[in-house]
This record gives C-alpha cells, sequence and structure tokens, in this order.
C-alpha cells in the first residue's frame, strides 16, 4: 500500500516538474526573458535618506555628498522614477551650521548698532530730536525733512 | 496502511527530484532554457511538498507513539507530553538533520515564489545550489542513516526524552538554530548564485538582505535562548560554556555579523565585493562546521551524538563547498569591480572594513581553541582536556569589547572620508558622558570591571542616543512633529538605519549583561539544617523544610527557602530537585529571583531522605549573578530591532514624504 502511495506521488511528482518542458514539447528552447531584480526605489530613497542624514549631521563631507547624492539620484532614474524631485537635505552640515548661526547672531548684533548710528544720524538739525528714516516732518518741531531723511 | 512505512519512500522520490532540479536548473541556466529552469524551480516545490509529508509523517508517529520506529523508541515514551514530540525529533542524530533539511526546503520554495519571476539570472544557480543541498540533506537521512529505520520488535513503551530536554527554551533554541542556519543557506545559494550569473552587486545585495537579517537575527536569538535555556535549566548557574558545540553556534553568527555590514557596504558603495563573498562563503562553512562537531564524538548527552554515521560525508561536503565556492570567486574576480576605495582610513567603508578583520579574529581564535585537544592529539598522540572558559575570556574577551566600543564609533564617520576635526567633535560628547559615567562608578567603588563597562557600554549608547536626539530634533524642526511623536516616526521612516540602532542597543546590554554576571558573580554551597541561615553577599537563605510529591515520572523535592535582605524578607524561593524513574537519576530546578541589578540563583543540590523527619537537612547552592537580566532585555531589543529593520520597506514614496 506504502509503495502503491509513493508510486502516485512519484507520478504527481513528475507530472509536476515535467509541465513545463512537455508544454514546450516540440517548440525551440526560448531564450530567458533574462529579467533580473530591479532595485528597490525604496532601498534607493533610504540610501539617500541616510545619507542626506549622514551630511545634516556633519558626517559626511559636501564634496562627497554632492558625488555619492548623483549616484543614487542615477540609480533612482533607472528604476523609471526620472521625473520625481528627489529632497534635497533639509537642514545644513553641522559645522556650516554653526558658521551660519555665528554669522546671523554677529549680523544681529550689528543691526542695532547701525540703528543707532543711523538714530544719531537722523536727527533734526533745528531741534535735535530723532526720526524715523522716512519721516517727511519732524516729530517734534514739524521742520520739514528731505528725501534723504536730513533736513 | 502502516503510516510510517511512507515516509522512506517519500524521501527517496523527494531525493531523486532534488538531484533532477539541480540538474534542470544548471542546463537551463547554461542553455538560457526557460523550459529547463521553470522545471527545476518546480522540482524545489516537490521537494519542499515531498518533505513536508515526510515530517508529517514523522510528528504523527512521535504524538500516536508509533514504537514500530526507532526513532520514536529511542526518544519518546508514554509519559513524554505531545508538545515534545518536535523535541524529541532533533534529539536524534538523523531527526536533528531531517528537520533541518525539511527547513531549508521549506527556505528554498519561499525563495523559489519570492524571486524567480524578478530574477531569472541568479535564480537558476541559487536553487540548484539549494537543491544540492536538499539533496545531500536527503542522502544523509535516506542513505546514510534511514531516519524511519523501523524496529524489528514493537515495544510497549519508549526510552523517553532526557528530562533537561523536555523544557519550553528546548522548543524554541533549536529551532531557532537551524532557521538560523537554513537562512544562512538560502544566503549563500543566493549569494553564489549571483557570483555564477555575474550578476552586479546592487542588485542581488539589495535583494538579499533581508534574508541575511532573518537568518541572523533567528541565529543571534537562537544562541541567546540556548543561553537562557542553560541558565534556567542546567542549574550550574551560568550560561555560556565555550563549549565546542556552543562555539558551533556562534562562529557563523560572528561571520554572519561581518556579512550583515558588508552588505550594507555593497548596496550603498559597491565596495568590498570580494570581503562580502568570502565571509558568505565562510559562513555556510561554519554552518555545516555544526553537525560536524555536535556529530564528531563530542560526549556530551545533550550538546553532542555519540557514534553517529555523519561526520565524514559532512566534512567532505565542508571542503567541497569551500573549494567550489572560492574557485568560483578566483575565476570571476575580475567582474567584481569595486567602486572608487575610501579617500581616508578615518571612513565609514574603513570602519566597516575593521569590524570585519577583528570578528574574523575572533571566530580565529575561537576555532583555534576548539580545535586544539584534537590538533594535540593528532601530533602528540595523547587526549588532554578541553580548553577551559578562561582561554577564550581571556583572548577573545577584550577584542570583543573593542568591538562594542567600534559600535560607537561608525555612526560619526561619514562615506569616503571624514574631516578628523569634525569627527573628533562628534565623539566628543558621548566620550566625555561615557567617562563621567565610568568615573562614576568608579567613585562608588564597585568593582574595576563595572568601571570598564561603563566606559565600553556607555559610550556607543551615547553615540546612538545623541544621533536619535539630532534627528528628533531635525524632524521638529524640518516637519514640525512634536518631541514624543517624532521618535517613532524618525525610525519608521528609515528602518534598516534606526533598527540596526536598537539592535546595536540590545548588544550594548548583552554585553553588560556579561561584563556584571562573569566578573562579579558570588557562590556558596552550604549543608543547612530546617530553620538555619546561609549567608551569599548580602542575602541571608533560611531553609525552611521541603515537600514530597510524586507522579508518573517523578518524585518532586520542592523546598521553601526564604530570602532576606539586610534582615527584611525579600522573596520565598521554591527550588526543587526531581528524580526522574525513566533515567534513574537526579535533576534540579533553579529558582530564581530577578531584579534590574542581580539574580539570585538558588538550587536544590541533595536533601535528607532518609531520616524519620524527611528533609531535614539539605544542600544549598546558591549564586549572585549581577545584571543577567539586561542580557535577557538585550536579546528582546534585538528582536524588535530586527523585525523594525526587517519590516518590507515600502515602495514609491520617498523618504521625506514626497510622491514617487
Amino acid at each position: 500500500m506504502a509503495v502503491a502511495i509513493a508510486v502516485i506521488l512519484g507520478l504527481i511528482s513528475a507530472a509536476i516538474i515535467m509541465y513545463p518542458i512537455a508544454s514546450r514539447w516540440g517548440v525551440a528552447p526560448r531564450a530567458s526573458t533574462g529579467a533580473t531584480e530591479a532595485p528597490d526605489a525604496q532601498a534607493i530613497f533610504n540610501k539617500i535618506s541616510d545619507l542626506d542624514a549622514d551630511f545634516e549631521r556633519g558626517t559626511t563631507p559636501e564634496d562627497v555628498y554632492t558625488e555619492l547624492r548623483e549616484t543614487y539620484v542615477k540609480e533612482l532614474e533607472a528604476c523609471g522614477i526620472s521625473d520625481h524631485v528627489v529632497p534635497q537635505a533639509l537642514v545644513m552640515d553641522e559645522a556650516t551650521l554653526g558658521d551660519e548661526i555665528e554669522r546671523q547672531i554677529a549680523e544681529m548684533r550689528k543691526v542695532p548698532q547701525q540703528s543707532a548710528a543711523t538714530r544719531k544720524a537722523l536727527v533734526c538739525s533745528k531741534c535735535g530730536a530723532p526720526h524715523e528714516p522716512n519721516d517727511k516732518f519732524c516729530p517734534h518741531c514739524g521742520t520739514r525733512l528731505t528725501d534723504d531723511g536730513s533736513n | 496502511m502502516h503510516l510510517a512505512d511512507l515516509g522512506y519512500p517519500v524521501l527517496v522520490l523527494a531525493f531523486i527530484i532534488a538531484v533532477f532540479s539541480a540538474a534542470a536548473s544548471v542546463l537551463g541556466a547554461s542553455l538560457r532554457s526557460e523550459s529547463l529552469t521553470a522545471s527545476g524551480r518546480n522540482g524545489i516545490f516537490v521537494v519542499a511538498g515531498l518533505f513536508t509529508l515526510a515530517m508529517a509523517i514523522m510528528l504523527y508517529a512521535f504524538v500516536t507513539k508509533d514504537y514500530s520506529l526507532k526513532i520514536v523508541i529511542y526518544h519518546a515514551s508514554n509519559d513524554l507530553p505531545s508538545l515534545y514530540s518536535l523535541c524529541a525529533l532533533y534529539a536524534d542524530k538523523a531527526g536533528s538533520l531531517f528537520f533541518w533539511g525539511w527547513l531549508v526546503a521549506l527556505f528554498a520554495a519561499i525563495l523559489a515564489i519570492q524571486k524567480y519571476r524578478i530574477n531569472r539570472e541568479v535564480m537558476p544557480y541559487a536553487l540548484a545550489i539549494l537543491a544540492v543541498v536538499l539533496a545531500f540533506f536527503l542522502a544523509l537521512v535516506t542513505f546514510v542513516s534511514d531516519v524511519f529505520e523501523a524496529s524489528p520488535q514493537v515495544p510497549a513503551d519508549g526510552l523517553g526524552l532526557n528530562p533537561l530536554l523536555q523544557n519550553f527554551g528546548m522548543l524554541i533554541h533549536p529551532p531557532l538554530l537551524y532557521i538560523g542556519f537554513a537562512g544562512f543557506m538560502v544566503v549563500f545559494a543566493y549569494a553564489i548564485g549571483a557570483l555564477a550569473a555575474r550578476s552586479p552587486s546592487s542588485e542581488w545585495a539589495n535583494g538579499i538582505r533581508r534574508w541575511t537579517l532573518f537568518a541572523w537575527c533567528t541565529l543571534g536569538l537562537g544562541n541567546l535562548m540556548g543561553a537562557w535555556w542553560a541558565y534556567e535549566e542546567l542549574g550550574w548557574g551560568g550560561y555560556w560554556a565555550w563549549d565546542p558545540v556552543e562555539n558551533a553556534g556562534i562562529m557563523p553568527w560572528f561571520l554572519g555579523t561581518a556579512f550583515l555590514h558588508s552588505i550594507a557596504i555593497l548596496r550603498k558603495r559597491q565596495y568590498l565585493h570580494v570581503w562580502s563573498f568570502l565571509l558568505i562563503i565562510f559562513t555556510f562553512v561554519f554552518v555545516l562546521l555544526s553537525p560536524f562537531i555536535t556529530h564528531g564524538g563530542i560526549t556530551s548527552d545533550l550538546h553532542g551524538f555519540k557514534d553517529s554515521p555523519f561526520v565524514p560525508y559532512v566534512h567532505v561536503a565542508m571542503w567541497f563547498s569551500l573549494a567550489v565556492s572560492v574557485g568560483l570567486l578566483i575565476w570571476h574576480r575580475r567582474a567584481l569591480i569595486d567602486a572608487e576605495p575610501p579617500r581616508s582610513v578615518l571612513s565609514r567603508e574603513a570602519a566597516f572594513v575593521a569590524t570585519n578583520i577583528i570578528l574574523s579574529i575572533i571566530v580565529v581564535i575561537v576555532v583555534a581553541i576548539t580545535a586544539y585537544p584534537k590538533a594535540y592529539e593528532a601530533i602528540r598522540a595523547q587526549a588532554i582536556a578541553l580548553p577551559g572558559r578562561e582561554w577564550f575570556d581571556l583572548s577573545a574577551g577584550p577584542i570583543l569589547l573593542l568591538l562594542v566600543l567600534f559600535i560607537g564609533v561608525c555612526p560619526v564617520l561619514g562615506w569616503k572620508k571624514s574631516s578628523p576635526k569634525a569627527v573628533g567633535r562628534r565623539l566628543l560628547r558621548p566620550l566625555l558622558a561615557s567617562a563621567m559615567a565610568a568615573g562614576a562608578v568608579g567613585l562608588s567603588g564597585v568593582g574595576n570591571w563595572y568601571v570598564v563597562a561603563a566606559f565600553v557600554c556607555g559610550f556607543p549608547l551615547f553615540t546612538i542616543v545623541l544621533e536619535w536626539v539630532r534627528g528628533v530634533r531635525a524632524r521638529h524642526a524640518t516637519k514640525g512633529d512634536n518631541y514624543l511623536i517624532a521618535w517613532p516616526r524618525l525610525v519608521w521612516s528609515n528602518r534598516p538605519r534606526y533598527g540596526g540602532f536598537i539592535v546595536h542597543i540590545g548588544i550594548i546590554l548583552i554585553t553588560l549583561g556579561v561584563i556584571g554576571s562573569s566578573m562579579y558573580d558570588v557562590e556558596a554551597l552550604q549543608t543547612v539544617n530546617r530553620g538555619e541561615v546561609m549567608f551569599v553577599q548580602d542575602y541571608g537563605l533560611t531553609y525552611d523544610g521541603l515537600s514530597i510529591e510524586q507522579s508518573e515520572s517523578k518524585v518532586t523535592a520542592t523546598a521553601k527557602v526564604v530570602v532576606s535582605r539586610d534582615g527584611a524578607p525579600v522573596a520565598t524561593l521554591h527550588p526543587q530537585n526531581n528524580y526522574w524513574f525513566r533515567v534513574g537519576d537526579y535533576y534540579a530546578e533553579v529558582a530564581i529571583r530577578t531584579t534590574p541589578a542581580e539574580d539570585l540563583f538558588v538550587v536544590l543540590a541533595d536533601y535528607d531522605m532518609e531520616g524519620p523527619d524527611l528533609g531535614e537537612w539539605a544542600i544549598i547552592r546558591a549564586k549572585v549573578n549581577p545584571l543577567v537580566v539586561w542580557m535577557w532585555i538585550g536579546g528582546g531589543l534585538m528582536l524588535i530591532g530586527g523585525a523594525i529593520a526587517f519590516w518590507p520597506e515600502r515602495r514609491g514614496r520617498s523618504p521625506a514624504g514626497g510622491g514617487a
């Protein structure tokens, strides 16, 4: 009985494995389609995301970042995602960011100094009261001011 | 009809079809005949089906206690719960290989379903390799030692399963190891298939990432579960003894770890081609080394099989697979073109190469010490004892610590090159924080190894936490996520990266547990009379007598031990000692009190069985094992992190949330 079942299983197995060959019996062997595994778009996105994160945190220098990012974007284009606008890194390299903050702080510090200097310059020559650059008349004594802010 | 009679012919049929499948796949690939490769693929499905049928027949025989089969007689008994039928199967020499082969067959079929249509170049070769592996397993369990061998007599009861294997951990530990081994066989087949088909690494490395992660996680957890089982069940108070079989399980994991990191580099930089292939080849060889060691005369009922007939065949298979795959690697070496090498030693690529070297050195050390007694015996014709744990601890321990320290360095290095200033700036805070933590631990005076642990584990931990803090801040600033939701979103936005971070935290916690429990365990062994107190560290253990209970298979003595600390009672523990009638021996069941700081591990080693007042005295062995629980928590994190990294990457969405 066991042998009989084994023979039946053997026949079923043979039918399953021979089916692809038998179904093409008499047909010339067809070349394999040569399909290869397309790179996964999301995997490439993740690579870009990693790279962005590394760049944002100052781990990867800018030249390497630009070069690798271009490579990954090309890989993405090879997946047929050519019209996709790959987002740029959202935050600057930490060192650059630090420099930028320093620069902006310096700028901010300059602004009140400039205002004070300007305010000092923008005073009514008649009464000596300060006025804003766009004022047409002195807010204190009413003397007409010229277009460049002086009287 | 006797169902078990069907087992052997089914396996023989599967063997024939596996051989056919291998031939059809290779022939189909070389002739570029789709019908032949499809026939080979169908062969894999048929082998998986037949193997599953044979497995069902085998399990049915165990559950119904069919003593017409020798395997059931040797490993089952009337009182064996059906739940442990699977344990009984892999407690057998041929049964263990049968179970492993069945997993390979299932995985091969899954791989065929997953990838046959999307990678017609690599898959015929990969399936051919898996078919050869399956034919090898099937030949072992049919022609070399028939797993369905019938007994000339049918006894009324079997010899039973070793009581130590009748444990929940045994239902998980060996299957996880075998799943890991079978998974790495699939990874090997796919990688070597890609080598044979000259597939570009950008394709095959992506294609096999999740399989590698799956195999790596299950093998790692399998080893950890083995440690947990040894700790909970064996009663010696430890979890890792560096015995040859344990080493056989951990070595492929080390190599697999290196491979997992190498393919990360391959995917992103098309770098480390030869490293990656060599690592997966040696992972496969070391996976085969496991049965070679297990069946190779290790005289342990728990870990080894005596008089196994498989050793010479496994030996040949190891050398054959090594020779063929390295030969193929040399043959195709010109096709393996690495991308531009890193411009500086201070780069992520260089760090990964260093990681590979460190892991390979550890494997060389472990294999050298493991093989030393056999080599000595061969040269001097004189047997010597197996090297003690301290050999491994002293040689591999410091290198493993270096590796953990390295976890903290890699995330701050960039591709190709990094400026020393930027790296220094980014390492400064974690270094300072870990140095301060180590300093604080040192000042507390708990011990020098805790200082080392605080630094070695603190440094990578702080680096990872800082990476997360930066990521969360960036997400908060750019996407407006609140801080609470930003972290899970950050992790989910790039699962391979942040899942890997969680796995690394798991490894760090395991290291912490290993250092604490290896360096500062305290033990006491004492005969105590009823009501007497024994002391271990700052615990007082009062023996308060015992109770006896008898069942069909064993007599169980349960002691009552009241635990106090600094005079105040904190717990009552009930260690047991079982006398198993079938085996005629005693096996202890330990009682453990777990806290985040330490485990109190209590064993009832012996007790008064003769006096008029049973249990008047008892021999109690007590151990304090610091930080052990962090190893199991670390294992849990490895599982969670691995699952996050394994989770399929969504298709068609950009990392920044834009549409694709």
